[in-house]
């Protein structure tokens, strides 16, 4: 069968455009492209996407394990901390409008950042780019990621003061995925920082 | 396996000759995602060195990833050779195997 014309799965191709590493990304769509026009089977194509994007994720892991453990035991510690003893907000933030919830945010999400600042310093020592204007930046950086993924939890809060269990279900999952993609942008970012003029 | 694949394959070195080439000789067919991996960490260690090439239109308009082996990845495929021949050395015919 003359398979010039043909043109391989739509959704592997979207997968292994959005999944596959950077690096790698085009030179492999077009080898996977050119073998597939070679006379290969839609099912040898998704394997191949397959197999691209988990090497390609274990190579990340590889690569990002220092960040990778930074966001998760950033996120153990912040979600350990009895916040209902240190805010006492859980009962008061129902019955607040939206300024003052806003206010709180705020507060607590800078209380929240300023905590794991300690931990982005020693990130940078580690990186060798300590300096204070790239802590400040990661400050800044990490506390409004932190507030952004807050503002649809007291949006939600409005219409859902009191949250069963199973809303519970997702709900608390996808806080703790949040404070773990933030804590890892964060230290991404930090990675990229430049070191301090000495 | 990789490596001496990119030295067979001369100037011609690119993910779709490199996997065919194992193909061919080992009879594994291995994942291009695998092979350019294994690619990335020899290029990590200054084994091999890679360079882009011209977009061509049977592959979507996307480039190739052209390798070439480093003199020190061949100093470094020799120094193995000769170690599995002297490791080969030691070893008593195996069953089905000429003296």
């Amino acid at each position: 069968m003359n398979r010039e014309w043909s043109y391989p799965p739509a959704l592997a191709v979207w997968f292994l455009r959005r999944l596959c590493p950077k690096r790698n990304r085009e030179v492999i769509t077009g080898d996977l492209l050119e073998r597939f026009r070679e006379g290969r089977s839609g099912g040898w194509f998704w394997r191949q996407v397959l197999v691209a994007i988990l090497v390609g994720a274990s190579s990340q892991l590889r690569l990002r394990w220092v960040e990778i453990c930074f966001a998760a035991a950033g996120t153990a510690l912040i979600w350990r901390l009895p916040w209902g003893q240190i805010f006492p907000i859980g009962a008061m933030i129902t019955s607040m409008n939206w300024g003052a919830r806003l206010q709180w945010l705020i507060v607590i999400e800078t209380i929240t950042a300023l905590m794991v600042l300690p931990f982005f310093a020693a990130l940078f020592c580690l990186w060798r780019t300590f300096g204070w204007a790239n802590l400040l930046r990661i400050f800044f950086i990490c506390a409004m990621l932190f507030i952004a993924g807050d503002l649809p939890a007291i949006w939600w809060n409005v219409s859902h003061p009191v949250i069963s269990r199973s809303q519970a279900m997702w709900a608390i999952p996808m806080m703790v995925g949040w404070i773990f993609a933030a804590l890892l942008i964060s230290a991404r970012i930090a990675r990229r920082l430049p070191s301090p003029p000495r | 396996m990789i490596l001496l694949a990119v030295i067979r394959l001369g100037d011609d070195a690119y993910g779709v000759p490199i996997s065919k080439e194992l193909l061919e000789t080992t009879g594994r067919d291995a994942a291009l995602g695998s092979v350019y991996a294994a690619l990335d960490r020899l290029e990590q260690k200054d084994l091999v060195s890679s360079t882009l090439g011209d977009p061509t239109p049977e592959r979507g308009g996307r480039a190739k990833r052209y390798f070439r082996v480093t003199s020190k990845g061949m100093r470094e495929a020799k120094i193995t050779k000769k170690a599995l021949i002297s490791l080969w050395r030691g070893i008593p015919p195996m069953e089905g195997e000429c003296a």
